[in-house]
């Protein structure tokens, strides 16, 4: 295959090389050598060992870090497992993701960090990065061993869509994972306004009789968020917004110097509630879709830069959760796959945002949220690199999913920028659309 | 009933902004006339030279603890000590021993407050059966018996869909909905203001933002349901700060503080006094800088005593065990003569604004807060010079930081609905 001894040596020629990192984007070769890129410049003289990567009229970038995925393994292994989810990211160009708690799989000890990770490992391929629970049991009564999960390798700590009321315990939380230099992400949802809830509070809502959730119970939890940040100094990551009222809450903290970073979904700035009026429960996700204003409110925050970053909240689930009354299917869309695809079409493609700036949303704050290395395009940066091919238009099928879940919404939309590379620490791991794992006596050698 | 012709006094009416020495005559329980040199046969002459005639004031925060606490204060006691202190009308709030859920309860008050001449008594509705915060009060049945706002007070509306609900149905009886804003996970345990001065003391501390995180989200509140909402006892900059912000946004949000906030900072707690222990907590002396600048540009928008009788043995115990709250019925007009306009912060039109017509207007109190012919005749005549040191109240409650205080200017008249209840400084029976 392609590597070529202990050490690989590859040379990208003549892509259009993207650093969201420095703003670098420029025709440039790119050269490997080992875990990391040795060389970025004009016309790289090959020395002769390399194995040699014609890119020309493509693009070469970091690859993407997804800040919101959730597994199920190891206790639903029909929804998706640390397997399955690896796969399907690197199909989707993600190097690295963040992985959640959820209702299946609860980081809280650290135990569970350590079997994620030694999973994640073991199947080689994209890099899992834990995000452990803020409290036991996602409970939101006792805080979790948020400490010695960091020391296991917690990279950020959440209680996934189990926003904390008590305001106080919030706070203690804040301030004891910043000691560890955890990142605290916070589920904006005020739980009392959107118990029950299954979509966004207005026409559709009266429309189909579904119990709802009205935008005010996020706008409520965002504000007390900012003012608990503010308090205590600590940075937040707000994950995610979804209503005009949460952005401009949120401008108006950046602008007053509030540490705050934020995200939201592609679904979110493509998808509104009408959608939801014939019961569909693929459009049936937490937080809700929201209206018409909602979306493109959403869509101009991410592009002047209110929103720092966009995320899949991939949720795989069966499809016999999906398939049901919308008012008990499960909540969430697998949209791992499709997060780039659908960013770099409706973002990029349509001339809104600059290919910088969605891989700053995409590669480098992700990375700097989730203290991770990615997102760079440099000389000793590891070499995390996809190269896209962005001509050629392609549908996306949930069929061909590598997910286990194939609930999206996004089935038969047309879509650019097909992965056809992704190196992760140097290795191929993906290349026209076929996996090449190294092999666990391969990764333990290393 | 003889006509009464106050004399020579300087009348103020802050609503109009009239600031004039001239002669007002009480016909019946209405005013008849305002104007120089009135003539009435058989109107009995109250000179009142050099004192200023104000329209009645108005308290829109006293617990009157009756009925189920008559040991700290009976309605009949504190309608007393509102005279005292130159309040023609007083709203109390719904926390007493039993709760004012019901409409019977309403009638109570009303029943009460008619037993003995003196101040108006405008009762408020709880939000919550038995301020639980679960099941909403009686509020239609109450909004018919009379309650003019509809509070929790002393306790927030910690369910955020509950507060919702409250807010949507009261803006069907057009009430305001007075908001606590206390978030109580932050408050718990705590008897003083977080800060220094807590931390050196050994005691928890009540944050700031316990208050600012009540207040915005229930202007976020207001906003999506369009009711009225207003805002008791607020107390820090940041708090006044988010409803100014609101008010920017065109909610329909008022704001309140209180004597002690402006006249105290955290300080006063001085050594474990329990007199000083009240909810909130008096703040540091920015937020105490704050609240004067508030007034003195309009940001805040009533003043209210917060009025808290408590038994001695309440406050005198540990400073943690000993109950939140100070008197101050008796206490208020001296405060904002002493500290608003002594010093000329404030001019006298626009410190008086706030305890006259502008909570008169809240609420919805008709002919009331004006000092204008054809209002009620609930009239306040001040002497702003006189000093005042307080020694006992009238009040069942003796728990105030300002006893022993050397203060100025206290109510020399009262006269509600034209009857004369204080004369000369004091207290006329029947």
């Amino acid at each position: 295959m392609e590597r070529a001894g202990k050490r690989n040596k590859f040379l990208i020629k003549g892509g259009r090389v993207i650093d969201p990192s420095t703003g670098f984007d420029d025709r440039a070769d790119v050269l490997i050598v080992g875990e990391r890129i040795k060389k970025v410049g004009k016309s790289i003289t090959p020395e002769g060992q390399e194995t040699i990567i014609e890119a020309k009229d493509k693009i070469v970038m970091p690859g993407i870090v997804d800040t919101n995925v959730h597994i199920s393994e190891p206790t639903r292994y029909d929804r998706e497992t640390i397997g399955s989810v690896i796969r399907s990211a690197v199909s989707g160009g993600v190097s690295a993701f963040a992985c959640k708690s959820n209702q299946d799989v609860i980081i809280d000890h650290q135990a569970i960090v350590a079997y994620l990770l030694r999973s994640a490992i073991e199947k080689g391929l994209a890099k899992l990065l834990p995000v452990c629970a803020m409290t036991t049991k996602l409970k939101g009564e006792n805080i979790a061993e948020i400490g010695q999960m960091s020391e296991m390798g917690a990279r950020a700590c959440s209680d996934n869509t189990h926003s904390i009321m008590d305001s106080n315990l919030q706070r203690r939380i804040l301030e004891y994972a910043y000691a560890y230099g955890l990142t605290p992400i916070l589920y904006p949802e005020d739980r009392y306004l959107a118990s029950g809830g299954v979509i966004n509070e207005g026409y559709f809502s009266m429309l189909t009789g579904l119990p709802a959730i009205p935008s005010i119970a996020e706008e409520i939890m965002v504000n007390r968020d900012l003012i608990l940040a503010e308090m205590t100094g600590v940075p937040i990551h707000i994950a995610p917004i979804t209503t005009e009222g949460s952005v401009k809450l949120i401008r108006e903290a950046k602008d007053a110097g509030i540490m705050v970073t934020c995200e939201t979904c592609p679904h979110y700035f493509l998808l509104t509630d009408a959608l939801c009026k014939d019961f569909n429960p693929l459009y049936k996700v937490k937080p809700p879709l929201r209206s018409e204003r909602d979306k493109s409110a959403i869509m101009r925050a991410v592009i002047d830069g209110t929103i720092d970053v966009i995320s899949s909240d991939h949720n795989p689930l069966t499809y016999s959760d999906k398939d049901t009354e919308f008012l008990v299917a499960e909540f969430g869309i697998s949209g791992i796959e499709t997060l780039f695809s659908l960013s770099y079409t409706y973002l990029v493609d349509r001339g809104s945002l600059s290919m910088v700036e969605l891989l700053r949303r995409l590669s480098f704050t992700p990375s700097k949220i989730l203290k991770h290395s990615g997102g760079r395009i440099a000389t000793d940066a590891i070499a995390d690199i996809a190269i896209v091919d962005i001509r050629d238009e392609y549908e996306i099928n949930p069929v061909d999913f590598r997910s286990r879940g194939r609930n999206t919404p996004f089935g038969g939309y047309k879509v650019k920028g097909r992965v056809e590379i992704l190196f992760i620490d140097g290795s191929i791991v993906y290349k026209d659309g076929k996996i090449t794992p190294k092999t666990v006596s391969e990764r333990l050698r290393e | 009933m003889r006509d009464t012709i106050l004399r020579g006094g300087i009348v103020l009416d802050p609503e109009s902004g009239f600031q004039d020495t001239a002669d007002v005559l009480i016909r019946g329980n209405e005013i008849e006339e305002i104007g120089r040199d009135i003539r009435a046969r058989g109107a009995e002459e109250i000179e009142v030279d050099g004192l200023y005639v104000l329209p009645g004031l108005i308290d829109m925060h006293v617990h009157l603890r009756e009925p189920g606490q008559e040991d700290k204060e009976t309605i009949e006691t504190g309608r007393l000590s509102a005279v005292k202190g130159g309040f023609t009308s007083i709203v109390c709030k719904a926390n007493t021993g039993q709760i004012i859920d019901r409409p019977e309860m309403v009638d109570f008050i009303h029943f009460r407050a008619e037993e003995t001449p003196g101040p108006n008594v405008f009762p408020v509705g709880a939000v919550t059966k038995s301020l639980k915060g679960r099941w909403l009060a009686m509020i239609g049945e109450m909004a018919r018996a009379g309650v003019v706002a509809l509070s929790d007070d002393g306790s927030s509306v910690y369910d955020t869909e509950m507060m919702r609900e409250a807010l949507l149905y009261a803006k069907r009886f057009n009430l305001p909905v007075i908001s606590h804003t206390e978030d109580t996970t932050l408050t718990e345990g705590g008897s003083i203001n977080a800060g220094f001065i807590s931390f050196r003391m050994g005691l928890e501390g009540i944050p700031a933002e316990s208050e600012r995180i009540h207040i915005t989200r229930d202007c976020l509140l207001a906003r999506d349901t369009g009711a009225k909402l207003h805002i008791a006892h607020c107390s820090t900059r940041k708090g006044i700060e988010e409803v100014k912000k609101a008010k920017r946004n065109g909610i329909d949000v008022t704001v309140e503080t209180a004597p002690h906030y402006f006249a105290l900072n955290e300080e006063a707690v001085g050594d474990f006094e329990t007199n000083a222990k009240m909810k909130p907590p008096l703040r540091s002396e920015d937020d105490r800088q704050a609240v004067v600048k508030a007034l003195k540009e309009g940001d805040i928008d009533i003043i209210s005593s917060d009025h808290a009788p408590h038994t001695i043995p309440d406050k005198d115990t540990v400073f943690e065990l000993a109950s939140f709250g100070i008197v101050g019925l008796e206490t208020t007009l001296s405060l904002i003569i002493t500290y608003l306009i002594e010093p000329g912060t404030i001019s006298p039109l626009k410190a008086f604004s706030y305890i006259t017509y502008k909570p008169a207007n809240r609420l919805g109190l008709d002919k009331k807060g004006r000092l204008r012919e054809g209002f009620d005749a609930d009239i306040t005549v001040i002497d702003m010079n006189r000093e005042v040191i307080f020694d006992t109240f009238v009040s069942k409650g003796q728990n105030s930081p300002f006893r022993g205080k050397r203060l100025n200017g206290r109510a020399e008249y009262v006269f509600v609905g034209g009857k004369i209840v204080l004369k000369r400084g004091e207290l006329v029976y029947g």
